[in-house]
């Protein structure tokens, strides 16, 4: 950020809801160092650190965008309460797998949306195999929930509809090629 | 194929009619089901790469640096700042103001600047000059430090600042000129062992006439039983003698009586040449050995000379310098020059005298 100008946390907050993915880099400095002494304290590593202040981040970014977050204290406040929330969260977790003859039993079980993590991250592997442009606006409308207009826009569609036809098109593809390979390995 | 309706139902943009119909669909109709969870599952994939990328947006370009803007927090920034105008601060006061106090010091000085009079001969520095063995006629005189130091300064005042304490001479080359000629003598660096106000005794006229008269013996040793006997036999009349050292003691008043009757016409001569023979003296130490001497007004500055070892004697309004066996002659020199030996023996021999 060296020679670019700071935001303050209003500018921050609209920078976000615009979609500004160097605002969320601030903040992320911003809390850096309050982040990573209480994980460091609190029986984590410096990389336990960093992966959970990125958790904060997108946690922060999805609220903001979502307009689902009041911003009653500075913001980095705010991203630090979430940091510390979730390193919680994760320690509860890891006392709870070790708990169990060391047994890793959290990957065994369902996410809180019914669906299994496996099949969650393999969508996510056909996602990388999809071509950039297909990936960019199945992102930008399932992720970060823009319209077809601004999507159109982002994108240099001509218009809406262009937009809404490739949308429809990049998810059938996704859809088939997850199928083949969910049926692969079912067979298998 | 429903993946339109899925989008609209999960976005909530259903109105109520076909909401219900789509909510009895995904009850009856296994197939549109499945089909709904797959999109479901799909969504929730494509979130979370969203969050993957966003995750390694913040990876790539959240770095931390150790000397990063964000490292530090604002406050620690404005810390480290001032603690660093401190030092640097403190480090040019040092260097500008107390750098001569910094000086490397090439001898420990060895005593205190101002004598301390305890009202005896022996409390002015330096006491070898006062032994008891002094004959009682050569003037000393006692005053109080403060008074003298005040009147030497006056004298020191008009020449120039030559005090180790001002630096301004620390290091300086100096020119001489020795009985072999002119010759440059270079006094690198310098410092000071010692200085004092003292009071250099005068020699009467009585003290040379006996003195000229005792060096026939002068070659061989006389023990003190035949010193005391000479000396009784050759001094003034005791009331004169008296006389003479109380004029000494009491020079700075003026008093008449200074000679007593043995000598005659000099009085009033002795008493200004007592007042004038006060000197500030330094002794300094010099790194190349050289031994020497500078002299401006009432200032006298050694160079490696000891202490111990030097005796000051002023006769016929002449100052002298005794040092380990041999009489000098000190002259006006501003810079340093070489010690010059008295040429005549007569001199020499009163000197001498004095100093046994």
């Amino acid at each position: 950020m060296l020679g670019k100008k700071r935001l303050n946390d209003r500018q921050l907050l609209e920078a976000i809801k615009q979609g500004d993915k160097d605002a969320l880099v601030q903040l992320y400095k911003d809390s850096y160092i309050s982040v990573r002494n209480y994980v460091l304290k609190n029986n984590g590593t410096a990389d336990d650190a960093e992966d959970i202040l990125q958790d904060a981040a997108i946690v922060i970014w999805e609220k903001i965008r979502s307009e689902t977050l009041e911003l009653k204290a500075r913001i980095s406040t705010i991203m630090f309460a979430i940091a510390k929330n979730l390193w919680l969260k994760r320690l509860g977790k890891l006392s709870r797998q070790v708990g169990i003859d060391g047994i890793n039993t959290e990957k065994m079980s369902e996410s809180e949306d019914g669906f299994h993590a496996h099949d969650r991250k393999l969508v996510v592997e056909m996602m990388q195999q999809l071509g950039d442009k297909c990936r960019e606006l199945l992102t930008l409308f399932y992720y970060e929930g823009l319209d077809m207009v601004k999507i159109a826009e982002r994108l240099n569609y001509n218009n809406a509809d262009t937009a809404k036809a490739k949308k429809h098109q990049c998810f059938k593809h996704l859809q088939e090629q997850f199928l083949n390979r969910y049926k692969k390995q079912d067979f298998i | 194929m429903h993946s339109e309706l899925f989008d609209q139902y999960l976005g909530g943009k259903l109105g109520t009619e076909a909401l219900r119909a789509f909510e009895q669909q995904l009850s009856d109709d296994a197939a549109f089901s499945e089909a709904f969870r797959i999109h479901k599952l799909l969504k929730a994939g494509i979130q979370d790469y969203g969050r993957e990328s966003l995750k390694q947006h913040l990876k790539e370009n959240g770095k931390m640096q150790y000397w990063g803007d964000n490292f530090w927090p604002r406050s620690m920034r404005f810390a480290a700042a001032a603690v660093l105008i401190i030092f640097l601060g403190l480090y040019a006061v040092v260097k500008l103001y107390l750098q001569p106090l910094q000086k490397p010091e090439l001898a420990v000085k060895t005593e205190s600047r101002a004598p301390v009079n305890t009202g005896t001969a022996d409390s002015v520095y330096p006491p070898a000059i006062y032994s008891p063995d002094a004959p009682p006629d050569i003037a000393v005189v006692t005053a109080e430090p403060e008074r003298i130091e005040s009147e030497i300064m006056e004298d020191v005042v008009a020449m120039d600042d030559m005090s180790p304490s001002s630096g301004k001479n620390y290091g300086q080359e100096a020119e001489r000129t020795d009985d072999a000629g002119y010759e440059e003598i270079k006094v690198l660096s310098e410092s000071m062992l010692s200085d004092t106000l003292y009071t250099v005794p005068v020699i009467s006229w009585a003290d040379a006439n006996r003195s000229k008269t005792s060096y026939d013996n002068l070659s061989k040793p006389a023990s003190r039983a035949e010193t005391a006997q000479k000396k009784k036999a050759m001094s003034l009349p005791a009331n004169a003698s008296n006389a003479n050292q109380s004029t000494a003691l009491e020079s700075k008043d003026n008093d008449k009586d200074s000679v007593g009757s043995g000598v005659t016409g000099s009085k009033k001569a002795e008493a200004e040449q007592s007042s004038s023979s006060r000197y500030k003296i330094e002794f300094w130490f010099s790194p190349v050995n050289f031994k020497g001497y500078r002299l401006t007004g009432k200032s006298i500055r050694l160079y490696g000379v000891d202490v111990n070892e030097a005796r000051f004697y002023v006769y016929k309004a002449q100052l002298y310098l005794y040092n380990e066996g041999r009489v000098y002659i000190l002259g006006p020199c501003p810079y340093a020059c070489a010690f010059t030996a008295e040429p005549d023996q007569d001199v020499v021999n009163i000197i001498l005298n004095q100093t046994r």
